[in-house]
């Protein structure tokens, strides 16, 4: 039988390279497709990729392919070290990882139904997951469950010999009332940790929002609280600017502060590749280095980077175990891509500020609940986001909703004036994150 | 080309609507260089079959990357599995139409990725890093890469087509980043589209290198833009994003029968100037998005969606083209194998009118012209337009004054396009992959002329 495990032997064992690393993925995804409040189609689809790195006299090479017998990993590993004989040298490249004494356990990360469930229980959790949202005229428009169950091995020259199986649950849903949409995303390693009737409610009451939303006029500079699931999009500079290929590209505003104040004492932020149920926990990274827990920023001081090994070789330091080749939402063409520095998963811990709290302390603000898309220039920081779907907060309440309305500010300014933090967390892709609370931000009406 | 016909006999005896099967391959090289050093040479090979199947209005897909005729079954039966549970009970029939034909496809490349050294392909990467390096010590970054992707297609369907083609895509960009005194600015180019090495031979590395090595320089001293309702003249990128984002999402017509989409029951109506023709065309040479034929088998064709300000159509796939009674166009697209098959765009763009560019700047008293979208997202519902530009100029008196740096667009598509009073004759196209619902990305290309129009800046 073809197994990851069997194809990076293999493999390992044809290459000549002077150092050689395998990466060989086995995976199962199926697809929930829900159009117009019905689910429409299913797709079933499985994969066996493989990547092979390879080095000769410091010319790196990287070849990938789809996988069905010992000839095409043979071919991987022929193409690998052909590319490597032609490349420049790389005078940047150290070595690969040397293999390091994995030990411990992750919780919660596999979830052993997940693919082989029945189309009848699945439909029963969507229909669930629809009846709950579609009253008041709100109609589900379109929606996505996906089920993804994955193995994987990573091996090298050196002795790295890592496997690891996961599972991915991730859900997408919109629905629309007049002309307001609402959005719901869940992220998960488990289906039953999913609540569909929860997630149904909370899509019918967004929708609702969005279309009760009335266009912003004018221009105001005021307090903002942003939801978990557009705060994710926003805070991403954080972990673009302490990646360590931003770093040593010169790409970072925070090059050389480590142990300086990036952002007020109240933020927290950790990575953490062995968090239970995180959706990239696993013992060791997609390079074979164990993972680790380390904090990105402590009471507001910068107090490390991420690295994977190139990365880490450039900068002197060890890899920090935030080498990646998986996707958050996804695995497919894991195998591709020759290793990406990254966060494994972030964690923002939580304030002491209730949701109400955070709003009753407010003269003047908005809660923001759906940017168009919450994308920040990570080199500047700056951005200017359009807002959906926001309630502007008035003498400590919640007012009226509102839309078609610009948000603009600078996110590396905005992490130093926040004002403050939510007391529970969040699942949003592979950050755990809770509200928070900015002051001045300026709001401009479209 | 056998094992897929083969696929759709087996097919046939299971009591399906309809049932089609397609083979991928797909091999791409990728190379990054850094700082004149290289940083990845890495290349794929990703082959898998798609077997899709429809029973009773309900669909199943299904896909493998192994190929003995016994997974191929399996997957074949998991497919109809999926669409069978899926359709128990339901009466709803969708009679599928489309073009009918056997046809073998070269793609039209003069030189061929497969034909040029990785030798060439890196000495030009290394290049165009030393132009841009070279220009000021203030870059602190210049990142250069090189893709090529060849995709080799087989289909066949129960309608009776069989189709083999290939297609050829060939991309160059770079982005320069530069520092002083703690602010970093950046600027960057690509180039892209269905052809070949040519497309680099063509290019003037030293101009291209330079103008965006230029650009992320005199950033660092480009003042901070206006804000408000202005006279905005947005570039063939920003026109772009109007186009694609807006106007193009809301015509797919998967938007339209589920009556998500804005221009829903749009036909006939007035929806901008006169000025404004819109196409969605996947068969224009060379371009980023054009196609033989979709992920279906209907040929790639010419979609007016506005003309003289006229909404006059949608996008549509074999499905959605059946459900509507009209005919299909050639946009039912899928990532990849695994991926399923939806209306998606190919080339979508404005047509472009009788202004020069010099033209419609001498007749601007005051405005700001807007250059290199950074992206934007789409609102088939709501109609929102929002983009970020990199950068722009402030326009006095007919003459453009003030370099500015970054700032945003956004306004409603409709209320925009019916301000529009200026198309110019210059006209771009500019390549890239699109996610609807945030995935499943195809490569495309948007564009357009040069567009006069009344749009909100604000973010600067």
């Amino acid at each position: 039988m073809i197994t990851p495990h069997n194809v990076c032997e293999k493999a390992i064992k044809l290459s000549t390279a002077d150092q050689s690393e395998a990466f060989c993925i086995d995976a199962k995804m199926r697809n929930i497709y829900v159009e117009n409040g019905e689910i429409k189609l299913i797709t079933d689809n499985s994969w066996l990729g493989l990547g092979v790195k390879s080095i000769i006299d410091n010319r790196i090479g990287y070849y990938s392919a789809t996988v069905k017998d010992e000839e095409d990993t043979e071919n991987v590993v022929k193409n690998s070290i052909k590319i490597a004989k032609i490349s420049p040298k790389d005078p940047k490249f150290k070595s690969l990882p040397h293999p390091r004494s994995v030990s411990g356990s992750v919780q919660d990360v596999y979830d052993e139904e997940l693919v082989n469930i029945e189309v009848e229980e699945i439909r029963e959790r969507i229909s669930t997951l629809i009846n709950s949202a579609q009253t008041n005229d709100v109609r589900v428009m379109t929606g996505l469950l996906r089920l993804i169950k994955f193995n994987f091995t990573v091996m090298n020259s050196l002795g790295v010999d890592f496997s690891h199986r996961g599972t991915i649950v991730y859900l997408h849903f919109t629905a629309k009332r007049g002309k307001g949409e609402g959005v719901v995303k869940r992220f998960s390693t488990k289906l039953n940790q999913i609540d569909f009737q929860d997630a149904g409610e909370e899509l019918r009451e967004k929708t609702l929002s969005a279309s009760e939303a009335e266009a912003f006029r004018g221009k105001e500079e005021l307090e903002v609280i942003v939801e978990p699931m557009e705060l994710q999009g926003l805070l991403n500079v954080i972990t673009t600017a302490s990646n360590g290929e931003y770093i040593n590209r010169k790409m970072s505003p925070w090059i050389g502060k480590l142990g300086e104040r990036v952002a007020t004492e109240a933020l927290t932020v950790i990575d953490d590749g062995r968090i239970s149920g995180g959706l990239r926990s696993a013992l060791a990274d997609d390079e074979g280095v164990p993972t680790t827990r380390k904090f990105i920023i402590e009471k507001g001081i910068l107090k490390s980077y991420l690295f994977d090994s190139y990365n880490a070789g450039i900068f002197g330091t060890e890899s920090t175990g935030n080498g990646f080749r998986r996707g958050i939402t996804s695995v497919e063409e894991s195998h591709v891509r020759p290793v990406n520095c990254t966060a494994s998963n972030v964690i923002i811990l939580p304030g002491n500020k209730s949701f109400d709290t955070l709003i009753e302390e407010i003269d003047k603000g908005v809660l923001i609940r759906k940017f168009a898309y919450p994308q920040v220039d990570p080199i500047s920081g700056n951005f200017g986001l359009e807002i959906r779907n926001a309630v502007l907060i008035k003498d400590g309440s919640l007012d009226r909703p509102i839309k078609h309305a610009l948000l603009t500010g600078n996110m590396y300014m905005a992490l130093t004036r926040i004002t403050g933090i939510g007391d529970k967390l969040y699942n949003v892709e592979n950050f755990r994150l809770p509200y928070m609370r900015f002051m001045r931000l300026q709001l401009v009406g479209m | 080309m056998d094992v897929i016909s083969d696929i759709i006999e087996y097919l046939l005896t299971k009591d399906v609507d309809f049932c089609d099967a397609r083979l991928e391959e797909r091999k791409q090289l990728n190379i990054t260089v850094v700082n004149d050093e290289i940083r990845a040479i890495s290349s794929s090979e990703n082959r898998g079959i798609s077997i899709r199947v429809l029973v009773n209005g309900a669909w199943g897909y299904a896909s493998t990357t192994k190929d003995t005729w016994e997974e191929i079954k399996r997957t074949a039966d998991m497919a109809v599995k999926m669409a069978k549970a899926l359709s128990e009970g339901s009466s709803k029939k969708i009679e599928i139409h489309g073009v009918v034909s056997t046809e073998e496809a070269k793609p039209r490349v003069l030189m061929h990725p497969w034909d040029i050294s990785i030798e060439e392909k890196l000495d030009t990467l290394f290049t165009l890093n030393r132009i841009e390096r070279s220009y000021d010590n203030r870059i602190v970054n210049v990142t250069s890469r090189y893709a090529e992707r060849i995709d080799h297609f087989e289909l066949a369907n129960s309608l009776g087509s069989v189709l083999v083609w290939d297609e050829v895509r060939t991309r160059i960009g770079s982005i320069v980043v530069v520092a002083e005194a703690g602010r970093m600015q950046y600027s960057y180019f690509h180039k892209d589209g269905t052809v070949g090495f040519e497309l680099i031979k063509n290019l003037n590395l030293e101009e291209e290198g330079q103008k965006v090595a230029k650009e992320a320089v005199d950033l660092l001293s480009a003042k901070k833009p206006p804000a408000g309702q202005l006279t905005v003249i947005a570039d063939p990128s920003v026109a772009g994003v109007l186009a694609h984002e807006v106007m193009g999402h809301a015509s797919e017509a998967d938007e339209i029968v589920k009556r998500r989409s804005f221009l829903t029951d749009a036909v006939g109506k007035v929806v901008g100037s006169e000025y404004i023709t819109m196409v969605d065309d996947g068969t224009i040479s060379g371009a980023h998005g054009s196609i033989p034929f979709d992920s279906e088998g209907t040929p790639a064709s010419r979609t007016v969606i506005i003309e003289k300000g006229v909404y006059k159509g949608y996008m549509h796939s074999l499905e959605t083209a059946a459900i509507m009674d009209t005919e299909p166009t050639g946009n039912g697209r899928a990532q990849d194998f695994n991926r399923r098959i939806f209306v998606r765009m190919t080339n979508t763009f404005f047509e472009p009118g009788d202004w020069s560019f010099e033209e419609i700047i001498e007749d601007t008293k005051d405005g700001l012209l807007a250059l290199k979208s950074l992206g934007g997202m789409e609102d088939p519902v709501g109609g929102g337009f929002q983009t970020t530009v990199l950068m722009g100029y402030i326009i006095r008196d007919g003459e453009l004054k003030d370099f500015v740096r970054e700032f945003t667009l956004s306004g409603k598509a409709l209320e925009i396009l019916k301000t529009v009073d200026a198309v110019s004759k210059e006209f771009e196209l500019h390549g890239g992959y699109c996610g609807k619902g945030e995935e499943d990305w195809v490569p495309v290309s948007t564009g357009g002329p040069y567009l006069r129009a009344k749009i909100l800046v604000g973010g600067g």
